[in-house]
């Protein structure tokens, strides 16, 4: 599996995908807070929105399951669509590594776009705004948690790329992302407390919402004046067993997803 | 004899009623460049995939060197055998020094010997061209290259010359008898192009609708290849009564033309055909080339 992984790094070198989504990983933070100075600056600092580095610390996240389905995606499939699989299998290498260092390279991605895309966030919120509270429980707890989650978003893709064998694979994993995200509200129409956060989290879409808002959610609110929100304690970490709950799930569903994808790979014949 | 491969009552059937390989049994000795005959879709390319391990066998099996497909050594066998199965597998978007550099990586094989194997293959100038831009021959190539990295001791080659001009043919050719002579290589290649193919090949594996027919040496097919007399009538129709009342064996191609493989006096053959009202146009006696012997294997023209 060492060849098979020097030779995907070194084909990722190459990859223009790869490069352009880093590019866009590290435009879009920078474009978001330096615009949110420009109207806080316009405003007299009285806008809405962030105005500590803490803050910008998930800025990216919601939006990496897009950019995991372009790259890793697309990068699995190119290697079905120039059939360049074929060599590998040729060469005597088994499907399973063939899976496995797919796995590795995708999680790779995955982690250099979270990992880039956070510490330009803190670094420009640092600079443009204050430091804020970057190292408190809640923060280190969700970055933490972020990781198996968007490994548990690589792993889907993976998984659907290798089993269609083309980027609709990894296009139908975003939207299957999209369509939960956008229907999670009828989570809410459940009436069972217990289904209803297994739902919670279990699914990825629903992991990566709380991530983002830190579960703000959960935080305390209390009502000062009528009709005026004010939040105490605005993150929160979930309580006992919970805590432990999200990235269990993230974990158990990514070892279950890519024992079926190289179940499926492996059972297929390749084109 | 020893046998590179030997396939054991293979048989591959995609879905529950298309079977694409019904029990074949075929054996590649050792050094020999093993031509494999069918027409399209007889299932040379599957048998090819299966054996180069991208498709899995429905029943049956296969060994290469003397190792069960099965076997966990088919991992360290596979290492030494090269393959183009199909369409070239490259990247598109590098150019042939990268694409060998890859292959290299791939093996785990310092590329000390990359220039000499553009230089063997004919591309030793293609420079930043990307494969993208390359001609269907340079492509092809460039798979060949791939294939060589190795230095397998057996490599199978899945229609090489297909869509290649006169002179790339020729290369492909030129390049697959070199390396049978230098390096002792066993091929085994399958072509639509006969001609082409017995011009290289040593031994012959023919297959038709999933059935192996036969296999046999060089020499052998020569011998099975007899003189032939091809004859042009007003109407095949009235010439097959004749030819089956005299015992002989024929192919009818056309409507008005048929190949007779025995031995026949002509005189009498067309003293019949007169007193049938059968008018002989032209009559021609010439070896059976390899085309037209698979097409007598597989039962006629109409089956071709």
């Amino acid at each position: 599996m060492h060849n098979l992984l020097n030779e995907s790094f070194a084909r990722l070198r190459k990859n223009t995908t790869f490069k352009v989504c880093l590019i866009i990983v590290i435009a879009i933070p920078v474009l978001l807070i330096s615009l949110e100075k420009i109207l806080l600056r316009a405003y007299n600092e009285d806008a809405s929105g962030f105005n500590a580095a803490d803050e910008c610390l998930f800025l990216m996240t919601g939006m990496l399951p897009l950019f995991i389905a372009i790259s890793p995606g697309f990068f699995i499939a190119s290697d079905f669509r120039q059939n360049t699989v074929r060599n590998k299998i040729i060469c005597g290498y088994s499907r399973t590594s063939i899976y496995m260092t797919n796995w590795i390279t995708s999680v790779c991605i995955t982690l250099i776009f979270h990992i880039v895309s956070t510490i330009v966030s803190m670094v420009l919120g640092s600079v443009l705004f204050k430091a804020g509270d970057i190292f408190t429980n809640e923060n280190i707890y969700y970055s933490l948690v972020c990781i198996p989650v968007l490994i548990t978003f690589t792993s889907i893709t993976v998984a659907m790329t290798m089993t269609l064998k083309n980027a609709a694979g990894a296009i139908f994993s975003y939207f299957i992302h999209e369509i939960l995200a956008l229907f999670n509200i009828v989570i809410l129409l459940i009436d069972s407390d217990e289904l209803k956060k297994f739902l919670c989290y279990f699914l990825p879409s629903n992991q990566l919402n709380m991530i983002v808002s830190r579960n703000y959610l959960a935080a305390d609110i209390t009502m000062d004046e009528p009709g005026e929100l004010m939040s105490v304690g605005r993150y929160a970490i979930p309580e006992d067993f919970d805590a432990i709950m999200l990235p269990l799930y993230a974990v158990i569903l990514t070892v279950a997803v890519t024992a079926l994808g190289i179940w499926h790979f492996n059972k297929k014949d390749v084109k | 004899m020893s046998y590179v491969l030997q396939t054991n009552n293979l048989t591959k059937r995609y879905g529950k009623k298309n079977l694409v390989l019904d029990n074949v049994c075929m054996n590649v000795p050792k050094g020999s460049i093993y031509g494999f005959v069918g027409k399209n879709g007889a299932g040379k390319t599957t048998l090819m995939r299966v054996i180069s391990g991208l498709n899995n066998p429905t029943n049956g099996g296969y060994s290469l060197n003397g190792v069960d497909y099965k076997d966990s050594r088919i991992s360290e066998i596979r290492k030494k055998i090269g393959a183009v199965v199909e369409t070239p597998s490259i990247y598109l978007n590098l150019n042939a020094h990268d694409n060998l550099l890859l292959q290299y990586k791939l093996h785990g094989m310092e590329p000390d010997g990359l220039n000499d194997l553009l230089k063997l293959v004919g591309l030793p100038d293609t420079g930043k061209k990307k494969a993208k831009d390359f001609s269907l021959g340079m492509r092809q190539r460039l798979s060949i290259a791939f294939s060589l990295i190795s230095n397998p001791d057996f490599l199978i080659l899945d229609e090489p010359i297909n869509g290649l001009d006169p002179e790339g043919i020729m290369e492909v050719r030129d390049l697959l008898i070199k390396l049978h002579n230098e390096r002792e290589i066993t091929i085994l290649i399958s072509s639509h192009i006969l001609d082409e193919l017995s011009k290289l090949a040593t031994h012959y594996g023919f297959i038709n609708r999933g059935i192996f027919i036969k296999e046999m040496s060089a020499e052998e097919l020569e011998r099975n290849c007899t003189k032939k007399i091809s004859l042009t009538v007003d109407s095949t129709r009235k010439l097959t009564p004749v030819l089956d009342e005299m015992g002989l064996a024929y192919t009818i191609l056309s409507e008005t033309t048929a190949e007779i493989y025995s031995h026949i006096e002509v005189t009498p053959l067309v003293l019949a055909l007169a007193e049938k009202d059968c008018r002989v146009i032209t009559m021609s006696e010439n070896n059976e080339s390899l085309e037209s012997y698979f097409i007598r294997l597989i039962g006629g023209a109409h089956n071709a």
